[in-house]
């Protein structure tokens, strides 16, 4: 194909041409009488950011098994490269392949965050494919988005054909099967949507209408067609053990952000941790087995050949046999010189022996996530933790050795005050006092990083009723901790970009009339807005006041429980109820205990089985 | 004397041109671990694979005389390496030629002296003899002027690399036409090195041929040493 002859012409050109290429091991090429439909899975950053993410290996492994079924991938390419495809015409290509992507049957964009959808534009310019469902004729690929921002994607409605909801291993083979059937029967689009709109785990936007009161919050969200859900639920897998789970990754030629074998040990978390998104997506936990993911560990391990593997969850410590398994895959990365990397340890359960093993390779920092300064602000986010808990860990990881640990914190949580933010800096002095005291520490310095993000209220948690802080607030909240810290000397302090998280919280909550401000932000130039040096705020601004859109009203308004919100039609199983109960309980400062302890009735067992501790799932009822 | 010890001649071509030198030694590497072929470890705090190259590849030439030498855990028959990686190596990456290090042998990074290079270069103003010419009357230069500039101080230097060109060949065979063939000999490694790049940029400046960069395509063929001062390639030093 002679675009594939003007791409390899133009590839020395630019930085890291392998980000373009494909051709990879374990990476998928079909010839083209062997498919029946190729689906292009994008994901709107680099190569080198999308590579690390699981949901495309599992996606694109789990498409390409089936034989009628072509899975190519496409990331946003690097400036230069954009500059030179637009300068020499090469239209948006998938990797593996080398062709236009325009000319696929199906591209699936991954939301993974808010700040990436200017480059889901961008690359549907790129490609030659109107932003605009409606703008889109027969010749069109179907353009579709998963992931966990898919939940609330109204400002991308508009744009897209249909969203998935939930987790995609089966689903999107379905849907690919559904496809397969429509494509020979040679009828118009709007059939395979009508079709598949009844699918669990289907959202079709364009079939529900939104109505909008005069203060522009929502007043009705009404299906077109009778035969539609009222209430678009989400798709999950049941059983890991029986859904699929890739036993081969595609191995990047060049350094990327995460390039090791992964396996995913459960789904889900019970912490309920109240500004966590994900801990309420994700209902209910499964585990995958002990005995599964060994198999899938030596798979992976026999099948890439990387040196350093991990495991993953939302909150390891939790998994029911962690210390076996630990123990277990220990023993086997260092008989083949692999490194193992544990994330996502909670503080409270800390296995510091099981750590020391595993760090034994690379002393790197250690990471605790506190959130909140103080134990009362920590009680209303439902952050178990205590100070103890806190110092206990940082005492046995001096001892052990550990000469640097990060903390990570917010800013702008509910109810915060100064003294919140005072806890913040208490609890770094104390360790640094606890490591000058400390007699038998292994290590001659600690180095603390005091991490401080700004809290963005997110749909489905009980604060998504909360007004995020004003960006004049977290200022204010910033330079009171910058203040503090400066004059602390082995502390570093770092915080994020406070105009950036604004746009965040504006997306998050967004709805359909956020589409244009979109469209308007990527004729200015917005891209990769997830890139400090790359976010321009005041192409933002422009973007809003050229479009008539009030960005505060979609990140610093408190809605009341009345409100029909943009996402009320989508339904994660967690209730309405659940999450006023929740924030109630916040503004009292009281907890709820973790649900592997006690049901706390979120809901979420009246239509999937819950995780119970001697791992025989019971579907409970419901208190309320 | 470290047991184990292999040289083995390599290619690095078609996709493979497109990856630094930093990211092969990875795909090597991971080749390697998933054929079941154990590396010996070095000792100490970080322990690393015994694994080394003769001199590094700029990313964008390609090559079909690649060098390097790796340590194994175990003694291996040379066919029995070649034929487990085989099914473990990207298209590009072949290995052409495997040898036990038998007797003591420097480092083959200390060894190498001489880089052969094939350059293939656009040019529709000149015939083959008048770049023969132009050649030859660069080659009797006495200097051979070069400006380099350090990439951490940013100061300019000017080289003389004529001790560095060992030879330039203008060769008769084009597959394509206004392509000519260049066959180079440069010096390589810790006591000397040009790279073709550089020399490329300096012949199309001191004789005007204005090479365009995009339909400019260089070969390693191979790389050699100095044994009982003949010029041997790196696989026949041993």
């Amino acid at each position: 194909m002679s675009l594939k002859k003007d791409i390899e012409k133009i590839l020395l050109r630019v930085e890291k041409p392998a980000r373009y290429i494909g051709t990879e091991i374990n990476s998928v090429l079909k010839d083209k009488k062997d498919y029946k439909a190729k689906f292009i899975f994008a994901f709107p950053d680099t190569y080198e950011i999308g590579m690390s993410h699981l949901g495309m290996q599992i996606i694109y492994h789990a498409l390409n098994e089936d034989k009628d079924i072509f899975c190519e991938r496409v990331f946003a390419p690097a400036v230069d490269m954009e500059n030179i495809m637009r300068e020499k015409n090469i239209p948006l290509f998938s990797l593996e392949s080398m062709e236009a992507v325009r000319d696929s049957d199906m591209i699936g964009f991954t939301l993974q965050y808010e700040l990436s959808y200017t480059n889901i534009l961008n690359m549907l310019d790129l490609a030659g494919i109107p932003f605009y469902a409606k703008d889109r004729d027969e010749s069109y690929p179907f353009i579709t988005v998963g992931g966990p921002c898919a939940y609330h994607a109204e400002p991308l409605a508009d744009f897209v054909d249909f969203c998935i909801l939930g987790e995609g291993e089966t689903l999107n083979v379905e849907i690919m099967h559904r496809y397969i059937r429509w494509k020979e029967k040679n009828c118009p689009k709007i059939e395979f949507l009508k079709e598949i709109a009844t699918i669990k785990g289907v959202y079709v936007p364009s079939f529900y209408d939104v109505q909008y009161n005069e203060d522009h919050t929502v007043k009705s969200i009404d299906k077109l067609y009778d035969f539609l859900p009222d209430k678009l639920e989400k798709y999950i897998e049941e059983d890991l053990d029986k859904a699929y789970y890739p036993e081969k990754f595609i191995v990047p030629f060049i350094d990327v952000v995460h390039n090791r074998g992964i396996i995913e040990i459960f789904r889900g978390c019970t912490r309920g941790c109240r500004f966590c998104q994900a801990g309420m997506i994700y209902r209910p936990v499964r585990e995958r087995s002990f005995e599964k993911i060994t198999e899938l560990r030596d798979k992976i391990i026999e099948n890439t050949g990387f040196d350093e593997l991990s495991l993953i969850s939302l909150s390891s410590s939790d998994y029911s046999k962690i210390d076996e398994l630990v123990t277990n895959t220990m023993k086997k990365c260092r008989a083949e010189n692999i490194s193992l990397t544990l994330p996502s340890l909670r503080l409270d359960s800390f296995s510091f022996k099981v750590l020391d093993e595993i760090q034994s390779y690379k002393k790197s920092g250690l990471t605790f996530a506190p959130e909140a300064g103080s134990q009362r602000l920590r009680d209303v986010i439902n952050k178990n933790i205590t100070e103890e808990n806190i110092y206990f860990a940082v005492e046995n990881a001096l001892q052990l050795g550990w000469g640097s640990i990060k903390f990570y914190f917010m800013i702008g949580l509910p109810t915060e005050t100064n003294e919140d933010l005072d806890g913040i800096v208490e609890i770094a002095e104390k360790v640094m006092e606890i490591f000058k005291n400390m007699k038998d520490k292994k290590s001659k310095r600690l180095n603390v990083t005091v991490s401080v993000s700004n809290f963005v209220p997110k749909p489905f948690t009980p604060f998504q009723w909360f007004p995020m802080a004003t960006q004049q607030e977290l200022t204010e909240k910033k330079e009171y901790l910058f203040k503090k810290f400066y004059k602390m000397k082995n502390v570093k302090f770092n915080y994020h970009d406070i105009s950036t998280s604004f746009i965040e919280g504006v997306f998050a909550r967004g709805d359909r009339r956020l589409s244009k401000v979109l469209v308007k932000a990527h004729e200015l130039g917005c891209k990769f807005d997830g890139w400090r040096e790359k976010f321009d705020y005041q192409k933002w601004e422009k973007a809003f006041s050229e479009t008539g859109i009030d960005p505060q009203f979609y990140a610093n308004r408190r809605r009341d429980y009345e409100e029909i919100h943009p996402w009320s039609h989508i339904d994660v199983g967690v209730t309405d109820k659940f999450l006023i109960r929740e924030n109630e309980k916040a503004k009292a400062g009281e907890l709820t205990t973790d649900c592997r302890n006690q049901c706390v009735s979120c809901g979420i067992n009246t239509q999937y089985l819950c995780f119970t501790k001697d791992n025989k799932s019971k579907a409970g009822n419901a208190h309320e | 004397m470290p047991m184990n010890r292999y040289l083995i001649k390599y290619t690095k071509t078609d996709n493979m041109k497109y990856i630094s030198h930093l990211d092969l030694m990875n795909v090597l590497l991971r080749a390697f671990k998933r054929a079941k072929i154990d590396l010996a470890y070095s000792q100490g705090f970080s322990p690393h694979p015994k694994i080394s190259t003769a001199h590094p590849l700029s990313l964008g030439i390609e090559s079909i005389g690649e060098y390097l030498e790796v340590e194994l855990q175990v003694d291996l028959l040379p066919d029995a390496i070649a034929s487990a990686m085989k099914h473990q190596l990207p298209r590009g990456i072949e290995l052409t030629e495997i040898k036990k290090v038998t007797e003591p042998m420097k480092s083959i990074a200390s060894i190498v002296e001489v880089s052969g290079y094939l350059i293939s270069f656009y040019n529709d103003s000149l015939t083959a003899d008048e770049l023969r010419e132009k050649i030859a009357s660069y080659l009797s230069l006495d200097e051979i002027q070069m400006i380099k500039i350090s990439p951490k101080t940013k100061k300019e230097k000017v080289l003389d690399i004529k001790p560095l060109i060992y030879q330039i060949d203008v060769l008769d065979h084009t597959d394509e036409e206004n392509y000519f063939l260049l066959s180079v000999l440069l010096k390589t490694g810790s006591n000397g090195n040009l790279n073709p790049m550089a020399l490329m940029e300096n012949i199309s400046d001191k004789c005007s041929l204005n090479i365009d960069r995009d339909r400019l395509s260089i070969m390693r063929k191979e790389m050699y040493g100095i044994k009982e001062e003949k010029r041997v390639r790196l696989i026949d030093i041993i």
